[in-house]
C-alpha cells in the first residue's frame, strides 16, 4: 500500500499522476508530514539531476513558507465548476437590468405624457407657439396632406414589423375641419 | 499525463482554502525558484527571502489564477518581478538581459560555488549531485536507463515505454524503484 503511494508520488514529480489518482493522493499528502518530506525529497533528486538546485540548499525553505503563510488567511474562489458560467450569467443579468430600465423609462414617457401636455399648454409662451398658424404648402410641394399622410402610413408600418408598437408613439397630423392643417 | 495537470489540481486546491495544497506547489518548484532569483540577486540568503516573498505573493494572487497559462510560467514571473522590485529597491540594476520564464528551465547558470560556513540544515548543490550520481551508477541497468531517460533526456513515460519497448505501467515502476534507491542514499544526509 505505502509502495503504491509513492509511486504515485514519483509519478507526482515526473507530472505523470492519472486524472483518477489525484484528488485521493493530495488529500493523503496534506494528511502526512512523512509523505510531504517524501515527495520534497523526489522532487529534490529531480532538480538535482536536471540541474535546477541553488547553489546552497535549505531543506527548510517550504516550512518557513508555510510558516509565513500561517498568518494569512485561506482563499476561497467560488467554485471552479461554476466559474465558467460567471460572465454569461453576468451579461445576462446587466441585458435583463437594461431591459428592465428601458421598460420602466418608456412606460413613465407615456404615461407622462398626457399630463405635461396641458401644463405646457398652459404656459403663455407655448400657447404663443402652439397658436402659431401653418401655412399651406405651396402648390406641387410633396408636403401636401396626402404625402404626409403616405409617409406617416409606411413609418408606422416600419415600426410594427420591428416589434417595436407597444414601445413606439404612433405619429400622425390631424387637419381641421375645415381641411386645414 | 491526466487530463488536467497536477498543478491545476493543486490551484483549484488552494483556491477552495488548502493551503496544504500549495505547500505541495512550493515543495515542486522550491529550488528551481531559488535558483532563478538567485541569478539576479547573486546571494543565497537574499534569493532564499526573495523566493519566500515570491512565493507568499502568488499565495495572496492565486484567487485571481485562473489557469490560461501552466502554474510554473506564472510563478516564474512573479518570481522575476519580486527579484527585481528587490534590486530597485537595494539600488541594485536588474540584469540587462532578462530571463525568460521559458528560457529559465533550461538555462544553465555558470555559478562557481563557493565553500560556504554553513549550518546544519544548508547543503551543498555538489555533495548532493554527487551522491545522487553515485547512487544511479549503481543502480540496476532498467531502472538506470528508465531514469536518465525521463531526468536528463525528459522524455514521457509514453516516449519511454516506446523507447524501452515495455508498457507504461512498467516505466511508472522503474522510475519510481530508480527514485527510491537514490532517496535511501540521500536521506540519512537530510536528516
Amino acid at each position: 500500500m505505502k509502495e503504491k503511494l509513492h509511486e504515485q508520488l514519483s509519478a507526482l514529480v515526473d507530472d505523470e499522476l492519472e486524472a483518477a489518482e489525484q484528488a485521493l493522493l493530495l488529500r493523503q499528502i496534506g494528511a502526512d508530514p512523512l509523505l510531504r518530506e517524501r515527495l520534497a525529497r523526489y522532487q529534490l533528486v529531480s532538480d538535482a539531476l536536471q540541474n535546477h538546485l541553488p547553489p546552497r540548499l535549505d531543506i527548510g525553505f517550504h516550512d518557513s513558507v508555510q510558516a509565513a503563510l500561517q498568518a494569512e488567511p485561506a482563499i476561497h474562489v467560488a467554485s471552479s465548476r461554476f466559474a465558467g458560467m460567471v460572465k454569461p450569467v453576468a451579461g445576462l443579468a446587466v441585458a435583463a437590468s437594461v431591459a428592465v430600465v428601458a421598460v420602466l423609462s418608456l412606460q413613465s414617457i407615456r404615461t407622462e405624457a398626457p399630463s405635461s401636455t396641458p401644463a405646457v399648454a398652459s404656459a403663455p409662451v407655448v400657447q404663443d407657439y402652439l397658436r402659431a398658424e401653418i401655412k399651406a404648402p405651396p402648390a406641387g410641394s410633396p408636403y401636401t396632406p396626402q404625402g404626409l399622410n403616405a409617409y406617416l402610413v409606411n413609418h408606422n408600418e416600419y415600426a410594427v414589423n420591428r416589434g417595436m408598437l407597444p414601445y413606439v408613439r404612433l405619429v400622425g397630423h390631424e387637419m381641421n375641419v375645415d381641411g386645414k392643417q | 499525463m491526466g487530463e488536467r495537470s497536477i498543478d491545476q489540481a493543486l490551484v483549484e486546491r488552494v483556491q477552495q482554502g488548502d493551503k496544504q495544497a500549495f505547500d505541495v506547489l512550493v515543495l515542486k518548484y522550491q529550488n528551481k525558484i531559488i535558483q532563478l532569483i538567485y541569478r539576479y540577486v547573486h546571494d543565497p540568503d537574499e534569493a532564499r527571502d526573495v523566493a519566500q516573498d515570491a512565493f507568499i505573493k502568488a499565495y495572496k494572487a492565486i484567487d485571481r489564477f485562473r489557469g490560461d497559462s501552466a502554474f510554473y510560467t506564472w510563478i516564474y514571473r512573479i518570481a522575476i518581478n519580486t527579484a527585481k522590485n528587490h534590486l530597485v529597491a537595494s539600488a541594485r540594476r536588474p540584469p540587462k538581459n532578462d530571463i525568460d520564464a521559458q528560457d529559465a528551465e533550461q538555462y544553465e547558470g555558470a555559478m562557481g560555488l563557493k565553500e560556504y560556513a554553513t549550518p546544519e540544515r544548508l547543503l551543498l548543490k555538489d555533495e548532493i549531485q554527487a551522491l545522487i550520481a553515485k547512487a544511479i551508477d549503481e543502480l540496476p541497468d532498467d531502472l538506470r536507463t528508465a531514469i536518465i531517460l525521463r531526468e536528463l533526456e525528459g522524455l514521457s513515460y509514453e516516449e519511454i515505454a516506446q523507447t524501452m519497448e515495455c508498457p507504461i505501467g512498467t516505466v511508472r515502476s522503474r522510475i519510481f524503484r530508480a527514485r527510491d534507491a537514490i532517496d535511501t542514499r540521500l536521506k540519512p544526509l537530510l536528516d
